[in-house]
């Protein structure tokens, strides 16, 4: 499992580790059809940090789960090393979740209150049959340094841990089975300040050391910028905007995602910028608006945005966006 | 001075032990002022805001001692009933979750009418008509008066909120995370409705806030608090730009800067202490990155230079501060 080579690891830019292709996942309720997911499409290097960014409702953490196969998607396709995982049988798909692991928002909810810590990390372990029991329980010791858990809480119950620390076994369990690629689902948003940014620096330094590639979902652009390579930002379903992250925070070009970063409140005093108020809240995925989703609220508005739905292109440099003004946008 | 707060201490009494969770807080608040609370969680910033209002519930709460002089009165000598008439009144608060905070079995503007009818001499039409301008004031349309809180999304839930808070012309309202709850777009959208409120009204406010980027947005004086007690006070420029204490210091150091790539993220080590068995000596001191021997055992004196109070011994070692 320890994969570095004099602390360095090798990142293979070229090949993506994951392949996502028009991933639909639409949600049946009594009123019609949720649009949740609706045809999205991206890729993930190894080695690369994908941040996927919206605010609540626009389908992010749907996308986390539909990769999974936590939750069925609805059509398209998610390959993996080759392999498409919406297809995999059940044993397949099985053997495939030892590859993919999920870290989620809430470490309140995410972890069995009547499991004890060293249990929790180890029933990845148990369940995929890994080694000895105590050949497993030496690899749990081994998990829990790693995240910075002290030997002594491994009989705890996670009502006696902090946020903190909850947050570090439900790590430790995404880590068991040495998965290549982790969706991290809000790890940090349930954290106060402090402890966000030892677990961000623990995400920081796990993935170096284990040659981690990661969706990290998150609603705060600051923590987004300080952790991605790209970055992706999602409207309603949709992916409006695609970028390397340093370009699109120099030149953010959707007015959504321009709307989106003007709005966030940064601890700074004399910061120049222009704040974009957006009319209006988000309108329901039910009955999305037609042609360019984000046209009900865009200070941009053109006559063709409500008649055709704008693709996602390249505006140059693999900087990507969804917006019908794509020639005029600078 | 509008509101005044002298030595607040506060505990619970639980069953593991008893919570002290202020203790020995002191702030003063302008007419007009907006002072910011900041702190995380399990500081003691909504016991705080509680005990102001009379809120806290008794038991397990117990105030234990401090003074609050609102407006010239000190409240602790007020009956129940004269602190009914402040309540919602003169002092008004906004909460965290419209949703809970929000009767779901009213309409909206009932609920407003029955605040205005509670403490303003008007016929019951006089008061739903002023609801409704409420209404209007916080940009939801009036028409919207009968329906009832599911049927509004968050941001607007937190309006109606901002509109009952408003309706009885406080001067001054407590307002409890008021946007966390809320969509990054939708809380610019909220913050900047209650900054022109705020100003039309001439109301003073207290933010309470974990939030240090919505403090830069609404508050003209920042205190942060730390295991119960404000560790340091001073104007937004002095603790956004020349923060004294080693905890704001860190606060800061632990967000990553949206402005560059790359940026770095200093954690403070360690947790929060609990606060049935605080550290002896500063609170801080385990955690402290400047801890020094002297920390371990004597509780800083405040330390106050150009209004900025700071409680730490790096500042009052040399007697300075005494």
């Amino acid at each position: 499992m320890n994969q570095t080579v004099n602390g360095t690891v090798n990142r293979n830019e070229r090949d993506p580790l994951l392949e996502v292709r028009d991933l639909v996942r639409h949600f049946k309720v009594g009123t019609g059809v949720v649009h949740a997911v609706d045809g999205i499409s991206f890729s993930i290097m190894e080695g690369e940090t994908l941040g996927l960014v919206g605010e609540s409702g626009c389908g992010k953490s749907t996308t986390g789960r539909v990769l999974l196969r936590l939750t069925e998607a609805t059509s398209g396709s998610v390959t993996y090393r080759g392999k498409n995982v919406l297809t995999l049988g059940r044993a397949e798909m099985t053997a495939m979740r030892r590859e993919m692991q999920i870290i989620f928002q809430d470490p309140f909810s995410s972890i069995d209150p009547r499991r004890t810590v060293g249990d929790t990390i180890g029933k990845p372990l148990y369940i995929h049959r890994v080694g000895t029991k105590q050949e497993r329980e030496e690899r749990v010791d081994h998990l829990m340094e790693l995240v910075g858990l002290s030997p002594r809480l491994y009989n705890k119950y996670p009502h006696e841990l902090d946020g903190g620390r909850r947050q570090r076994v439900g790590i430790a369990r995404a880590l068991a089975l040495s998965p290549g690629f982790i969706v991290c689902d809000e790890p940090v948003s349930a954290l106060d300040v402090s402890i966000q940014a030892q677990i961000l620096n623990l995400l920081e330094e796990l993935q170096q050391t284990m040659k981690l590639t990661y969706l990290f979902i998150s609603h705060d652009l600051s923590v987004i910028r300080h952790l991605s390579d790209r970055i992706a930002v999602m409207y309603l379903g949709k992916i409006v905007e695609l970028s390397p992250t340093s370009d699109f925070f120099r030149n953010t070009l959707h007015p959504y995602a321009q709307a989106l970063l003007s709005a966030v409140p940064v601890a700074k005093l004399h910061r120049a910028r222009e704040r974009i108020i957006l009319a209006g809240g988000v309108p329901s995925p039910v009955n999305p608006p037609s042609g360019c989703r984000f046209h009900t609220r865009c200070r941009c508005k053109m006559p063709i945005c409500p008649e055709q739905e704008p693709e996602l292109l390249d505006a140059g440099g693999g900087h990507a966006v969804a917006c019908h003004r794509i020639h005029t946008l600078s | 001075m509008l509101l005044s707060v002298k030595d607040l201490c506060v505990k619970y009494v639980t069953f593991e032990g008893i919570v002290h969770a202020v203790n020995g807080v002191s702030f003063d608040i302008p007419e007009r002022g907006t002072l910011g609370l900041v702190g995380e969680s399990g500081a003691g910033k909504t016991t705080t805001a509680l005990s102001l209002m009379r809120l806290i519930p008794v038991p397990p709460g117990i105030v234990e001692r401090g003074k609050i002089s609102f407006e010239g009165r000190d409240l602790d000598a007020l009956s129940g009933e004269e602190m009914k008439k402040i309540r919602g009144n003169r002092i008004s608060m906004i909460f965290q979750d419209p949703m809970t905070s929000l009767n779901p079995v009213l309409t909206v503007g009932l609920q407003i009418a029955e605040t205005i009818a509670a403490h303003q001499n008007m016929s019951e039409r006089e008061a739903m008509k002023k609801a409704r301008e409420m209404l209007e004031k916080v940009q939801i349309p009036a028409a919207r008066y009968k329906e009832y809180p599911h049927e509004f999304s968050g941001g607007m839930r937190q309006r109606v909120g901002i509109a009952m808070a408003l309706a009885c012309n406080p001067r001054m309202i407590i307002a409890d995370e008021p946007t966390t709850a809320l969509d990054v777009t939708i809380q610019a959208q909220v913050i900047e409705l209650m900054r022109d409120l705020r100003d039309e009204f001439s109301t003073a406010m207290m933010l309470i806030t974990h939030d240090l980027g919505v403090v830069g947005e609404v508050c003209d004086r920042v205190a942060v608090m730390y295991a119960g007690e404000i560790v340091e006070e001073g104007s937004l420029e002095q603790i956004f730009e020349h923060a004294r204490h080693p905890y704001t210091n860190g606060l800061f150091r632990c967000i990553p800067d949206i402005d560059e790539d790359n940026s770095r993220i200093q954690p403070i080590s360690g947790l929060m202490p609990d606060p049935c068995d605080l550290p002896a000596g500063c609170c801080f001191h385990p955690r402290c990155p400047e801890c020094m021997e002297i920390c371990r055992t004597r509780k800083p004196a405040p330390f106050t230079e150009n209004g900025q109070m700071v409680r730490c011994c790096l500042y009052t070692r040399g007697g300075a501060g005494q």
